[in-house]
């Protein structure tokens, strides 16, 4: 089953699409209600409802092999959005193509091919061990018994689930879960996986093996993944490219490492001294910090070039050390957030 | 055949998760069997006749005994199963594999029933039999009513997936579970046989479902029917099952564009 797919960076050969989304739009009725017994009354006879735009005008394409990174604040969309990709939402207008399918139109045809994880849902039968539940997943998406033993064993090494199981899937913790819930979207080999906060209440090392197993994945065997997180951690590790969404709509698309040109427009310096150093001033330049050894910088890039700066520093000082940095990305993710 | 073996198996574990419920329901209806027995003795005897509305007092606790194995048999948790998924948003994650909920649902319950009728059904047959009379009504009864009650089971699950489906509109949906069981227990006959109201109100149940779920399955094996009356009502039975069906696909299809999948 190797290399079926196109590796991610088959760059010589034109890449099939595997998700196409265009004008989508979603919107919900619900109903408000003020706080109060007597509103609570109020609502059963007079209920006020409102509409809210969850999703609006969002198109974009993913190819196949890539790991695409979608993120944005709470409430912003990108659960509805995973929610039609999978065919479980019927949209208010616009269409949406995956891996050759209307995902709503032909869901069952459709769904055998795709993975999910939605956030914490339990994907397990909640009663009984998790294994039980991988038994029934190997009938429904007809696994040969050879490659889901093969599958699910590597799963358990690389997650250290092997005794989490075996164990009532309600007497599991929450990352316990989550973790099965990820053996349950990738038992079957799907092309195309959406992780909808995966990384939810999982530890720090889990993490790291769950993100390794998703590039390897992807490397091996072309798997398409959609992820959103609230970790940039996971977005810096696994995405080059990501998707922002912001109130219903698309404010970013692009590389990664684009969004960090596009909007970046500070760099900082840290600069060490062999000697006490005396006064620095330059136009575009904010100091930070500083004393006798050491001082850090924030250049205004609009103002003044990086190089310039560290030319300004050799020429009149005594420098032992520059380190330049870019701000962290959660700064700019805030700053887009924001607006 | 391997999914619904799956599914099943599936109904099986988590089934026997809940033992000690199952022991409750057994003596809980081994205790209604006893009190219905005093009851009706009591009921026979001050009327100083043999035979009420058509029934002997050893038919009707042979009606009783097999009303609540039958009731066993197709009882099914698809209302409150499909309404809590539809509320929590959790139907998604069964929507997002290539299975066919209602489908999968039934054979769930199917292992689910399938373990529950074996528990169930030897004690209240041996008691029933031992202490309080039961007749067996020969062969062919039993044949007729076994393949009676099997539909029974699935319409049950038709009928009760049909209600189920308003819950797609619906967002508090327990008045509407409760009003409903209330409802099945009397027109199905569980309670006591339909042939104890008044004419009106029988013709009234035979153009109803619920009959054919309880009652009917019974009545066939006290031999009320004949050979070609028990035919007659399976084919009865059939053709509810069709009906409902036909109206669950479409009405499926209409909640899968409104459903909002809420929650994530
Ligand atoms: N079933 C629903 N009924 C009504 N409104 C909904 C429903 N689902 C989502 N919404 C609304 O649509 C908007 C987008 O919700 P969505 O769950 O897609 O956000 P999100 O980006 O996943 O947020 P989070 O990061 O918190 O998971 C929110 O304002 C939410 O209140
Ligand atoms: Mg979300």
């Amino acid at each position: 089953m190797l290399l079926i797919y196109p590796p991610a960076n088959n760059f010589g050969e034109a890449m099939a699409i595997a998700i196409e989304v265009r004008n989508l739009k979603k919107t919900f009725r619900t109903h408000t209600r003020e706080a109060g017994l007597l509103e609570a009354f109020k609502s059963l006879l007079f209920r006020k409802y409102k509409t809210v735009t969850a999703l609006d005008k969002v198109s974009f394409k993913a190819d196949e092999g890539e790991i695409l990174g979608l993120i944005g604040p709470n409430g912003a969309g990108k659960s509805t959005l995973i929610k039609a990709m999978c065919g479980t939402l019927f949209p208010t207008s616009g269409t949406i193509n995956c891996l050759g399918f209307e995902p709503w139109r032909q869901r069952i045809k459709y769904v055998k091919n795709i993975g999910v994880v939605f956030g914490p849902k339990p994907l397990l039968w909640w009663d009984i061990p998790a294994i039980d539940t991988f038994e029934f997943l190997r009938e429904v998406y007809e696994i040969p018994e050879k490659d889901f033993k093969k599958r699910l064993n590597r799963m358990i090494e690389i997650l250290g689930i092997e005794n989490v199981t075996k164990t009532p899937v309600r007497d599991l913790s929450l990352g316990e879960r989550m973790k099965c819930n990820l053996v349950c979207a990738l038992l079957h080999n799907p092309k195309l996986v959406f992780l909808d906060e995966p990384t939810i209440g999982v530890d720090i090392i889990a993490k790291e093996r769950i993100r390794k197993f998703i590039r390897d994945l992807n490397r091996e065997e072309g798997t398409t993944f959609v992820i959103t997180t609230h970790d940039m951690s996971d977005i810096e590790n696994l995405c080059k490219r990501i998707v922002i969404i912001n109130k219903g709509a698309i404010v970013y698309d692009g590389l990664l490492s684009k969004i960090k040109q596009k909007y970046i427009k500070t760099k900082h310096l840290n600069v060490k001294f062999s000697e006490p150093h005396k006064k620095f001033t330059l136009n575009g330049c904010k100091i930070e910090s500083e004393n006798e050894y050491e001082l850090t910088i924030e250049a205004n890039l609009k103002k003044i070039q990086i190089g310039d700066v560290t030319t300004y520093l050799l020429k009149n000082f005594k420098v032992a050390d520059i380190t330049i940095t870019d701000p962290p990305i959660e700064e700019v993710i805030k700053e887009i957030y924001k607006k | 055949m391997s999914f619904e073996l799956g599914a099943a198996k599936l109904g099986i574990k988590e089934a026997a998760v809940w033992k000690f419920d199952m022991l409750v329901w057994i003596i809980i209806s081994l205790v209604s069997l006893g009190t219905y027995y005093l009851l009706w003795t009591a009921v026979y005897g001050f009327s100083g006749q043999g035979v009420i509305a058509g029934y002997s007092l050893r038919e009707l606790i042979t009606y009783f005994v097999l009303s609540e194995i039958v009731q066993t048999l197709t009882w099914t948790s698809i209302i409150m199963d499909l309404s809590q998924k539809i509320r929590r948003g959790t139907l998604i994650t069964q929507l997002a594999r290539p299975i066919n909920f209602l489908y999968y649902h039934f054979w769930m319950n199917f292992g689910s029933r399938g373990l529950q009728f074996l528990i169930y059904c030897i004690p209240m047959v041996l008691i029933g039999a031992l202490l309080f009379g039961m007749k067996f009504t020969g062969w062919t009864n039993l044949a007729l009513f076994s393949a009676s009650a099997g539909l029974a089971m699935v319409l049950n699950f038709a009928l009760s997936a049909f209600i189920a489906l308003g819950a797609f509109w619906l967002t508090s949906y327990h008045g509407i579970r409760w009003a409903y069981m209330g409802l099945f227990s009397i027109f199905s006959g569980f309670i006591f046989p339909l042939t104890f109201f008044p004419q009106f109100w029988q013709k009234v149940f035979s153009f109803l479902p619920f009959q054919y779920i309880i009652f009917v399955p019974v009545q066939t094996y006290l031999g009320k029917y004949g050979i070609f009356g028990a035919l007659g009502n399976m084919l009865i039975q059939i053709v509810w099952i069709i009906i409902l069906m036909t109206a669950i696909s479409f009405i499926w299809r209409r909640a899968m564009k409104s459903f909002t999948a809420p929650g994530g």
